[in-house]
């Protein structure tokens, strides 16, 4: 299998802390690829490297085989941790946002998920619940026909109808259509029946990684491992 | 473990054994209990995979494999459908009975029971039944 | 990048900071009792020389300064709003990003700068109206105002660099730099001042530059205004690039 996106001895201080040190990772092509970790275990400092939104210390990265750059960005779909959405917007200017702004954007496809996602073309950012607002950058995400979409903690903080919505959403878009997908999340429960492939982060390195359904018959479910590995 | 319907079909997964195996184990079943008629339309890889709430990948996998194995078969532009070849099917229901009895003797001489003990005991059984 | 991304990008801060002014709700109804008292004051005790409207024009003195955080606040809004992601990892050059942020924070800038002049012309020909007091002192008002726009247009770009550079480099590793540049902040905001020192702003001549009481090289402060703004620009893009702590 080919590698979407490879890192070797990825290292990154903010000050005295080592977020990342020495981390090697790779991401297969055309599979769901899940980065699991707790808080803090530098699993968001290397999703931001691969849009070059930080610059590792050390190391080398290749997302498709160019270094991360803004230029590489048109290939990559990216929902950044902790993001919010633009105050002041509605559904239907967000939808305007990503066919302005973003490369290979869907305008149609982007109004079906909004649709079945449960958002109203006039809904306001400032009325959006917090699960409305993460169906609403998860819409902009999945609406763009980009052969990587990383998505960085796009389940956390959520209710359970949203999570739900959005795990169907994420399916429905990787079933029809060949794309490399690299979710990096702390909640497991709901969300590890779609890995096809998993990477466990402790303390800035790669403790664990490999195809998930080897990783079951080995070691039993995703949950068992975690609490394994950080219990 | 929740059970969960699909057009006919009753899947119970569980997390930690790999899934592939367990939803080809589950739709050969179905086909061998009869759950689904020879014939009978399968939900695409994309349905299958919704309701399931797995990788589409998973179950592009087992597809496959039952493809080769000739219990299922895809029609272009129609979507894949169980064998309507009855054969096939009888064939999968020996091997599933033939594996059951496999599992059940070899537990039986786990706990050291001969052939003869386990006649007896299943003639026992038999005639309880009655 | 497309001509038209770019337009949007701008047209996208322009959205976002009007926003702000448009859902102000309580900032409209002052405003609009203010201006009636004003409207009404004028009327009833204004007489000859009552109204100066160039002390009024005294309000642009703070007008870099204002200009200098609307820059600093459009970067400030990306970490405050959760929105910085978005924006740092669109597919455009960090050089276009931030020169979407200074155009749309300049055309803000004069927007308010037009509003404002516009504003203390209509009261000059109101009060001038309703007092008798002929229209000479009108036209003169025009001249000044004219002469004052023109030094903001020159000058605010240099301000608008500035709060781009302060509002990255407080999300920076380089954020020890800060104090230095909020000293140039208090220092080259006071344009008004350094440039008009040997003019009588009551006589309705603001400054030096346009009464020709300046020698001809005083000119040359605009091209350095220019080279100091492009200088300060430059190391805002090059503190996005290489020094933002994300």
């Amino acid at each position: 299998m080919k590698a979407a996106i490879k890192g070797e001895g990825l290292t990154k201080r903010y000050g005295k802390r080592k977020a990342l040190d020495n981390f090697d990772i790779e991401v297969p092509e055309y599979a769901i690829t899940a980065i699991l970790g707790p808080n803090g275990a530098g699993k968001s400092t290397f999703m931001r490297m691969l849009t070059g939104l930080v610059a590792p210390d050390s190391g080398s990265l290749t997302v498709l085989g160019e270094r991360p750059s803004w230029r590489q960005n048109r290939l990559v779909s990216y929902l950044p941790d902790r993001a919010r959405w633009y105050q002041g917007q509605t559904v239907e200017s967000a939808i305007e946002w990503g066919t302005k702004l973003l490369p290979e954007f869907r305008r149609d496809t982007a109004w079906e998920l909004a649709g079945s996602l449960g958002l109203e073309a006039d809904l306001e950012t400032e009325g959006m619940s917090k699960g409305q607002e993460a169906r609403l950058m998860l819409t902009l995400c999945l609406a763009r026909e980009v052969p990587l979409l990383v998505l960085d903690e796009p389940f956390s903080g959520i209710d359970m109808i949203s999570r739900e919505k959005i795990v169907l959403a994420l399916i429905d878009a990787f079933a029809t259509r060949r794309q490399t997908v690299l979710i990096c999340t702390h909640e497991i429960a709901e969300t590890e029946s779609l890995f096809d492939h998993a990477v466990f982060v402790k303390d800035g390195r790669a403790a664990l990684s490999g195809g998930v359904e080897e990783l079951r018959s080995r070691s039993g479910s995703m949950q068992d491992i975690y609490r394994s590995l950080y219990g | 473990m929740n059970e969960i319907r699909v057009g006919g079909m009753r899947f119970a997964l569980d997390l930690s054994q790999p899934l592939y195996e367990q939803v080809l184990e589950q739709v050969r079943s179905s086909i061998a209990k009869g759950e689904i008629a020879l014939g009978e339309k399968i939900p695409s890889v994309r349905e299958m995979a919704q309701a399931l709430k797995i990788n589409p990948n998973t179950v592009m996998r087992a597809y496959q494999e039952l493809e080769r194995d000739q219990l299922t078969e895809t029609r272009r532009g129609q979507g894949t459908f169980i064998t309507t070849d009855a054969g096939k099917v009888s064939h999968i229901r020996h091997r599933l009975a033939e594996e059951a009895v496999t599992e059940f003797l070899g537990r039986m001489n786990s706990l050291g029971f001969t052939a003869a003990d386990i006649a007896s005991i299943l003639k026992a059984k038999g005639d309880g039944a009655k | 990048m497309e001509r038209d991304q770019f337009a949007y990008l701008v047209r996208h801060e322009l959205k976002l900071e009007t926003r702000r002014l448009a859902r102000g709700g309580w900032f409209w109804i002052y405003a609009a009792v203010i201006a009636v008292v004003i409207l009404a004051a004028l009327a009833i005790w204004g007489g000859e020389d009552a109204l100066k409207p160039d002390y009024l024009l005294f309000a642009c003195f703070a007008f870099p300064y204002f200009f200098c955080m609307l820059a600093y606040r459009m970067i400030k809004r990306e970490w405050s709003d959760g929105t910085v992601g978005w924006w740092l990892s669109l597919p455009y050059s960090r050089l276009r990003l931030l020169s979407a942020k200074l155009v749309a924070s300049f055309a803000q800038s004069m927007a308010i700068s037009v509003l404002f002049f516009a504003a203390v012309a209509v009261l000059e020909l109101y009060y001038a109206a309703v007092n008798g007091v002929g229209f000479a002192a009108f036209g003169r008002l025009l001249e000044q105002e004219g002469e004052y726009l023109l030094l903001l247009i020159v000058y605010s770009p240099m301000l608008l660099a500035l709060g781009l550079l302060l509002g990255l480099l407080h999300k920076s590793s380089l954020k020890p730099l800060m104090p230095l540049f909020w000293i140039l902040f208090g220092l080259s905001g006071n344009v008004f001042n350094f440039l008009g020192a040997s003019a009588e702003i009551a006589e309705g001549r603001s400054w030096g530059l346009f009464d020709g009481t300046a020698p001809a090289w005083a000119w040359l402060a605009i091209p350095a205004f220019w080279l100091v703004g492009a200088a300060l620009f430059s190391g805002a893009v090059n503190i996005c690039k290489k020094h933002l702590i994300l």
